[in-house]
């Protein structure tokens, strides 16, 4: 069976975000350094605080 | 049958701390949502916010005071069951203590009246202000017992005279040298506790199809502060890992569940392990090869140093040291994974439309409680033999009580904070079950002096 474009999308996108948590975890506990686990602790907070400004759908789904 | 009455007094102390733990933890984690809440409320006037305050503010009061009373027994307990501990370090610890009181109890009890039973009484800016008052006394309080506790960790300041505690620098007594690092670690798990007790029974409101709006401010809110303070949290927490490496070596070496002087290279990271002191060796280890070269010191082939660098007689049990840790570790993990999600499910527009994580999200509404008796567990247990590190022994400490009273008094322990506990769920449940009040209704309860009920806008 062929997915569609945006199956493959939410397919990619869940497995992405995991990569990038890993990496932003990792970087965080220091593995690169304190400066590099400061300056991607601020990052994170800077793109969590942006995608907190995303209005949300407000239906349930499954 | 011959009963041991240092371990039944350490039994004892460890059941009552680890039920008192809870209370404290969700309490200021609470009290400061409130804070925030309430602030939003007035800046905003969105009806929504003060429904939100009026809701969590009964289970907070709930939390405050089962945590008042279990802390309080544990102040008689040092005397009753660790006698020696309080005459020794009396000197130290007693001060702290009585700052606590004098501190954050005196401006808990002027604030928390108005706080619970002001809405109706006093102006919301006054009201505002009794709100941020009695969270800034929870978080003084949490100052003061965290810097007791540090320096039984890192003992600093004093000398040891004819078997008595003398104050040399109180500066040093207080600010010990762990404390700097174990304070913003616990007061971050705290308020952890707090936003996913928080996301969580707003997730459970949103599944079922109830108090809708409710459920997605909460579950926003808790989500919103828990991905930040997760990463924070990771990142104090390394720092603070890496700071009691230095200070309490045997403590961290029993946390990572290694024997040898030094680890094989690259170090694996054990997740499970049946540990066996007395031959001083692992019976069974799972574990991920070469992740704890690369988490414990930060290079794909570095060696971590084991338990037999501590002699025997000074090491902790491994099992209980490195459960806590992996309890706490495990957590704060899933945590992160958790918060991840979230910013993506947001990325998504879909945090408040996905079943599953709205699900995960009610299963980790205790998590931030579990990870941090798992954390107290490794603070506590990695510390023995010594009740003050490096200068009394637990066994040492205890008093002379014959064991029949403390084990009479340790059932008695059990079946009264049983009670308490159960009261506690039952109660929160029924306010739960019940729902916040309606927003329009919530919109009339700021009054003047006078008393009359008027709209808040």
């Amino acid at each position: 069976m062929i997915m569609s474009a945006a199956s493959v999308w939410r397919s990619i996108g869940p497995v992405g975000a995991t990569i990038l948590g890993v990496a932003f975890f990792f970087a965080i506990i220091g593995v690169f350094g304190l400066s590099a686990s400061i300056a991607t602790l601020v990052l994170f907070v800077a793109l969590a605080v942006f995608i907190f400004r995303l209005p949300q759908d407000q239906e349930t789904r499954p | 049958m011959n009963l041991d009455p240092a371990l039944l007094a350490r039994i004892q102390f460890g059941f009552t701390v680890s039920f008192h733990i809870i209370f404290p933890t969700i309490s200021i984690g609470l009290a400061m949502f409130l804070a925030i809440t309430e602030g939003l409320w007035l800046k905003t006037k969105d009806p929504l916010y003060l429904q939100i305050y009026r809701f969590w503010l009964g289970i907070f009061a709930m939390a405050f005071g089962v945590g008042v009373v279990t802390g309080i027994v544990l102040s008689f307990e040092f005397g009753l069951a660790f006698a020696k501990f309080s005459q020794m370090a009396g000197p130290a610890i007693g001060p702290m203590i009585a700052l606590e009181v004098l501190t954050s109890f005196f401006l808990e009890a002027g604030f928390l009246g108005i706080m619970l039973f002001g809405l109706h009484r006093v102006g919301p800016r006054l009201h505002f202000l009794a709100t941020c008052m009695v969270a800034l006394g929870t978080l003084l309080s949490a100052s003061w017992i965290l810097s007791a506790n540090s320096w039984m960790q890192t003992p600093d300041g004093i000398e040891v005279v004819n078997g008595h505690v003398v104050v040399t620098d109180w500066l040093k007594v207080v600010v010990n040298p762990s404390w700097l690092y174990r304070l913003p670690h616990m007061l971050a798990a705290a308020y952890i506790t707090g936003s996913f007790l928080v996301a969580g029974v707003g997730a459970w409101y949103l599944l079922r199809g109830e108090h809708v709006a409710f459920g997605r401010r909460t579950v926003s809110m808790g989500t919103a502060f828990a991905t930040i303070l997760i990463a924070t949290q990771v990142f104090i927490g390394d720092i603070l890992y890496q700071k009691m490496l230095q200070l309490q070596p045997a403590k961290m070496q029993a946390a990572e569940g290694f024997w040898d002087k030094q680890s094989e290279s690259p170090a694996p990271y054990y997740w499970i392990i049946v540990p066996d002191q007395e031959h001083q060796r692992n019976r069974f280890a799972l574990g991920t090869p070469v992740l704890g070269s690369i988490g414990l010191t930060h290079s794909l082939d570095g060696r971590v140093e084991g338990l037999k660098n501590t002699p025997i007689d000074r090491q902790p049990q491994m099992g209980w040291v490195f459960y806590g840790f992996r309890v706490m570790y495990g957590i704060a993990i899933i945590m992160f994974g958790v918060a991840v999600a979230s910013l993506w499910l947001r990325w998504q527009r879909r945090l408040f439309t996905t079943r599953w994580f709205l699900r995960l999200l009610v299963v980790m509404t205790p998590s931030g409680v579990l990870a941090t008796l798992g954390g107290w567990y490794l603070a506590e247990t990695g510390r023995q033999p010594w009740v003050i590190y490096g200068i009394l022994r637990t066994i040492d400490a205890v008093s002379p009580v014959p064991a029949d009273a403390l084990l009479s008094s340790l059932i008695a322990f059990v079946c009264i904070y049983g009670l308490f506990g159960t009261s506690f769920v039952l109660f929160a449940f029924r306010i739960i079950r019940r729902g916040p009040q309606d927003a329009l209704k919530a919109r009339m309860v700021y009054a003047p002096v006078s008393g009359n009920p008027v709209p808040a806008e």
